[in-house]
C-alpha cells in the first residue's frame, strides 16, 4: 500500500515536471521578448493598449520593467532592457551621447499640472507660472507632496524649485517615493498639492478630491520619447525588436492608438500623440526617409532631397526607382519599408495600395507627351504643332519611340498617333506613320533615344516632355487633346489603345489611353513618418518641390489636389493647407 | 606514396572553381522544363536570333581574320618604336565597358559626325543595322584575335622564314608556305576566342541595334517583359549550340593534329 502511494506521488511529481518542461517553451521560450521600461504610460495601461496589437503582429511577447524616467535610463543603460519610453529630456540627451542609446523618437506628450485642494489654501490660482506657484506653496507652507525618486517628474519638480530660489524642506515637504498614481492619492488623503501628469490626473480623476489648481506653463510640457538599446554596447539585447516597437508606436496605427486611449473611459485622450501631427515639434525630423518613385521623378526629386536635406540635415532620403506598378508591388507584396510612394500614375496608388497601405493619395504633377528633336534633325526648320504629323509621314525622315511592351511612354507614344488621327480627322493616318517607322527606330527605354537624336542617328523622337526639358532638346508641344496630360480628357484618351504583351510570350494585354498625372501617398505603417510629412510638406510647397518640378519640366498643380474633402480632412494638419479639393 | 599537402592545396582550389563556374550553369541548365524548351525552339523569333548571333559573331571573326592577321604578324616579327602604345590599343576595347562602346560607335556614324555622313551618303546604316552589330562585335572580339595569333606567330621560330627566304621564297609565299602550316592552329584558336567575345556581347549591341535581335538582346527583352521564366530557355538553347560549335571546332582541330 505504502509502495504505491509513494509512487502515485513520484509519478505526479514527475508528470508535472514533464509538463511544465513541456509547457514552458511554448509560453516562453518560442516567441521573441522585449524588455520595456517605462513609468506613467504603463501605469495609466497605455503600453497595454499598444503593446497588444504589437504582440500580434511581430508574434512576441513584451515584457515591462515599471521605472520611472531616472531608472529607466539607468537600465538602458546597463543593458537590462531593450527599450524605454520617457521624459527626461538633459538625462536622455545624455544617454544617446555616451553612446547607450539610439534612435530617439517623440512619441508623445502630455504636460504637468499643480492638483491640490478644492479650496486651494496656498492661493496659487492666477499664478504667472510654475514657479510663482512653487513659492507660493512654500511660503504659505501648505503641504506638498514630492516623488523624490529621481523620476522625470521629479526632476522637473526640483527645476522649478530652483527657479523658484527654494530650497523645499520642512515639515509641509512629504517625500513619498512612490509613483505617479500612489502619490497623487497621498496627495489627495492628505489634502496637499502636487505636481502630476495630466494623464494620471484623468485617469485618476473618479478616485480623488484635488483640483487642477495651475496649468499652461510651456516648461510644464512633457515630451516622452522612446530609445531604443544600442546593439555596439549590448549586441545581446533584442534590439530589433526594440527597433520595430519604436516604429510601431510612431507608425500613423501606432499613433493613433495613443491618440485615442483614455476617450472612451475618460471622456478625453491621456496622451497627445506627437510622431505624426506635428513634424516641428521640439523633435527635428531625423532618421532615414525611404521613397519609392516612378523612374521619371528621378532627377527632379533628387533635386528636392537635395535641397530638403540643406534644410534638415539630420534626414537621410533614400530612393528607389522603379516602374510605378513595382513600386506598389514592392510595398504590398514584398513587404519592404517604405515611407513615401511616389507614382507617375496616380490610379495605381488608388488601386493598389489604398485602403490598406496608404489613406490618400495627392495628384502633385502631370506630364505629357512631346515630339523631340535637335536643330540638325530633317526638317529641323519647318516642324510645328500643325504640321509634325505630316513631316513624321515623310520618306528619309528618321523617327522613334520605346518599346511599348517595356516602357509606357513606347505605348503612349503610339497611343498620340491614333488620337491624333481623331482629332486631326485623318483616316488611316496611324497606319501610315507607323509604316514610315521600322521596327529598328525602337528602343527598350525611352531615354535611349536622347542619345540616338543627339548623335544624329535619329531626327525626331518621342518623349515625356520633361526628358525633353533635362536633356535640353527641342520639342514640338501638342494639343491637349492628343497629349495625355490633361486628365480633363481622359474620356477622349480612352480612345486609343495598344496591344502590348502579356505575362508570357504569344498573350497579349490591351492598354488604354489615360493621362501622365502623378501621385504622392505617405504609406501606412511608415517607418519615420514624422520626417516622411516633413519631406512632403517640403515636396509639395509651391516654393520648394513644386517649383523644381516645373523647371525640370513636369508641370506641378499649384496646389496640388485631393478629389475629395473627406480626404483633405485626413491628411496630416500640415499638408492640407498645401492641397486644394478638386476633380 | 604521401602526398605533400601543397598536392592537396592544387586540388581542393580546382574543385571549389570548377563548382562556381558549373553550378550556376548547370543550375541554369537544368531549370526550363523540356516542354518549355520545346516550345521555345519552335519560336521562329528564337530561331531568328540565335541565328544572327552566330552570323554576326561569324561575321566579325572573319572580318579579324582578314584585317588581324597581317598586324598580329607584324607585332610578333618585327620591333618598332611605339609597339608598345599599338599593343596597348589594341587592349582597350577590353577595358572599355561595354556600353560605352556602343555610345562611342553611335557617336561617330551619326550625321553630327562626318564619317557618319560619308556612310549615309554611301547608303550604309550602322543604328538598328546588321552592319552596326558586325561593327560592334568586331571592335569588342578583334582584341582576343589579336593576342591569340601574336602569341602563335611568337612561338614559330624566325629562322625558318629565314631559311625560306635565303632560298628565294617571297615574303608573302613564305607566309603561305611556312608561317600560315605552323601557325594556323592558334589563328584558329584566335577564332574561336573572338567569336565567343562576340556571341556574349550584350552592353554595346543594345546600344547600337536593339532590333534586330540577338540572342543576348532578345534574353534581355524576353527577362524584361515576361521575367525569368520565359527568358532562361533561349539562355539555355543560346549557350547549348554555341558550346557544340565552340567542341565541333576544338574537335577537328585536335584530329588534324593527330592526323600529321
Amino acid at each position: 500500500m505504502k509502495t504505491r502511494r509513494w509512487n502515485s506521488i513520484i509519478n505526479f511529481v514527475l508528470a508535472f515536471f514533464i509538463a511544465s518542461l513541456l509547457a514552458y517553451p511554448q509560453a516562453g521560450w518560442a516567441k521573441e521578448k522585449l524588455v520595456l521600461s517605462t513609468g506613467s504610460p504603463y501605469e495609466l495601461g497605455l503600453i497595454d493598449a499598444i503593446g497588444t496589437p504589437f504582440e500580434a503582429k511581430y508574434n512576441c511577447k513584451v515584457d515591462v520593467v515599471k521605472a520611472g524616467s531616472g531608472k529607466a535610463i539607468k537600465l538602458l543603460r546597463e543593458g537590462k532592457v531593450d527599450v524605454i519610453m520617457v521624459h527626461a529630456k538633459k538625462a536622455e540627451e545624455k544617454l544617446v551621447r555616451d553612446g547607450y542609446g539610439v534612435n530617439r523618437r517623440l512619441v508623445a506628450h502630455n504636460d504637468f499640472v499643480i492638483a491640490g485642494p478644492k479650496k486651494d489654501p496656498a492661493r496659487i490660482k492666477g499664478s504667472k507660472d510654475a514657479a510663482e506657484a512653487y513659492g507660493r506653496i512654500a511660503r504659505s507652507g501648505s503641504l506638498f507632496f514630492s516623488r523624490g525618486d529621481n523620476s522625470g517628474t521629479h526632476k522637473k519638480e526640483m527645476s522649478i524649485w530652483k527657479k523658484a530660489g527654494i530650497k523645499p524642506k520642512g515639515e509641509w515637504y512629504k517625500t513619498t517615493g512612490k509613483f505617479m498614481g500612489a502619490t497623487l492619492k497621498e496627495a489627495s488623503q492628505g489634502q496637499g498639492y502636487f505636481m502630476t501628469d495630466r494623464s494620471t490626473y484623468i485617469y485618476l480623476s473618479k478616485e480623488i478630491d484635488l483640483d487642477i489648481l495651475f496649468e499652461g506653463d510651456p516648461s510644464l510640457v512633457n515630451h516622452y520619447h522612446a530609445i531604443a538599446v544600442n546593439p555596439a554596447k549590448y549586441p545581446e539585447r533584442n534590439y530589433e525588436l526594440a527597433v520595430n516597437f519604436i516604429g510601431f508606436i510612431t507608425s500613423p496605427s501606432g499613433q493613433k492608438i495613443i491618440r485615442d486611449y483614455g476617450k472612451k473611459e475618460f471622456g478625453k485622450p491621456l496622451y497627445s500623440a506627437d510622431a505624426i501631427a506635428s513634424p516641428q515639434a521640439s523633435s527635428e525630423p531625423s532618421g532615414k526617409v525611404i521613397i519609392f518613385n516612378a523612374g521619371s521623378l528621378t532627377i527632379p526629386l533628387a533635386q528636392i532631397e537635395k535641397e530638403f536635406e540643406a534644410k534638415y540635415p539630420r534626414v537621410d532620403v533614400l530612393r528607389e526607382a522603379a516602374g510605378s506598378q513595382k513600386c506598389a508591388r514592392k510595398i504590398t507584396d514584398l513587404k519592404k519599408p517604405c515611407d513615401i510612394m511616389a507614382s507617375a500614375d496616380y490610379t495605381v496608388i488608388d488601386k493598389l495600395l489604398i485602403p490598406v497601405y496608404a489613406g490618400w493619395n495627392i495628384r502633385f504633377a502631370s506630364n505629357r507627351l512631346v515630339l523631340c528633336y535637335t536643330d540638325r534633325s530633317r526638317y529641323a526648320n519647318e516642324v510645328n504643332a500643325q504640321n509634325w504629323h505630316e513631316i513624321l509621314g515623310r520618306k528619309g525622315v528618321v523617327w522613334g519611340h520605346s518599346d511599348p511592351n517595356l516602357d509606357p511612354c513606347g505605348y503612349r507614344a503610339l497611343m498620340v498617333l491614333q488620337l491624333a488621327e481623331k482629332y486631326y480627322r485623318i483616316p488611316g493616318l496611324y497606319e501610315r506613320l507607323t509604316a514610315n517607322r521600322p521596327k529598328e527606330n525602337i528602343r527598350p527605354k525611352s531615354v535611349e533615344l536622347v542619345s540616338l537624336l543627339q548623335t544624329g542617328n535619329m531626327d525626331y523622337a518621342w518623349e515625356y516632355r520633361s526628358v525633353a526639358v533635362q536633356h535640353e532638346l527641342k520639342f514640338v508641344e501638342l494639343p491637349d487633346q492628343i497629349n495625355l496630360g490633361n486628365y480633363k480628357y481622359d474620356n477622349f484618351y480612352e480612345q486609343a489603345t495598344v496591344k502590348v504583351t502579356g505575362k508570357k510570350p504569344g498573350t497579349f494585354l490591351t492598354m488604354k489611353g489615360k493621362s501622365c498625372t502623378y501621385g504622392v501617398a505617405l504609406v501606412k505603417n511608415a517607418p519615420n513618418a514624422n520626417a516622411a510629412i516633413a519631406f512632403l510638406q517640403y515636396m509639395l510647397d509651391p516654393q520648394g518641390g513644386l517649383k523644381v518640378l516645373q523647371e525640370m519640366g513636369q508641370p506641378p498643380f499649384i496646389p496640388c489636389r485631393v478629389p475629395t474633402e473627406v480626404m483633405k480632412s485626413s491628411l496630416p494638419k500640415t499638408l492640407q493647407g498645401l492641397v486644394e479639393v478638386r476633380d | 606514396m604521401k602526398r605533400e599537402p601543397f598536392f592537396w592545396i592544387t586540388i581542393s582550389c580546382g574543385v571549389v572553381i570548377m563548382a562556381f563556374i558549373l553550378l550556376p550553369l548547370i543550375q541554369l541548365m537544368s531549370a526550363p522544363s523540356l516542354g518549355m524548351l520545346g516550345e521555345t525552339i519552335r519560336d521562329k523569333d528564337v530561331v531568328r536570333s540565335i541565328w544572327l548571333s552566330i552570323y554576326t559573331a561569324g561575321l566579325a571573326a572573319l572580318i579579324s581574320f582578314l584585317f588581324g592577321t597581317p598586324l598580329s604578324y607584324l607585332l610578333a616579327r618585327s620591333d618598332f618604336r611605339g609597339k608598345r602604345l599599338v599593343e596597348g590599343i589594341i587592349d582597350l576595347p577590353i577595358a572599355i565597358p561595354h556600353p560605352v562602346v556602343g555610345i562611342a560607335i553611335l557617336s561617330v556614324a551619326g550625321k553630327n559626325h562626318w564619317i557618319g555622313q560619308i556612310l549615309s551618303e554611301l547608303g550604309v546604316r550602322i543604328m538598328g543595322s546588321v552592319t552596326g552589330i558586325v561593327t560592334v562585335l568586331t571592335f569588342v572580339g578583334l582584341p582576343f584575335y589579336l593576342n591569340a595569333t601574336k602569341a602563335g606567330f611568337e612561338g614559330i621560330s624566325p629562322r625558318l622564314e629565314k631559311v625560306s627566304r635565303s632560298l628565294g621564297a617571297s615574303m608573302f609565299s613564305t607566309f603561305a608556305r611556312i608561317t600560315f602550316p605552323l601557325a594556323w592552329r592558334s589563328m584558329l584558336i584566335g577564332i574561336i576566342m573572338c567569336c565567343a567575345r562576340a556571341i556574349s556581347e550584350f552592353g554595346a549591341v543594345v546600344i547600337v541595334a536593339y532590333h534586330p535581335m540577338i540572342a543576348p538582346v532578345l534574353i534581355y527583352e524576353r527577362f524584361e517583359a515576361y521575367g525569368l521564366k520565359y527568358s532562361q530557355p533561349v539562355a539555355v538553347w543560346l549557350v547549348s549550340i554555341s558550346l557544340i560549335l565552340f567542341l565541333l571546332l576544338r574537335i577537328l582541330t585536335l584530329h588534324k593534329v593527330k592526323e600529321e
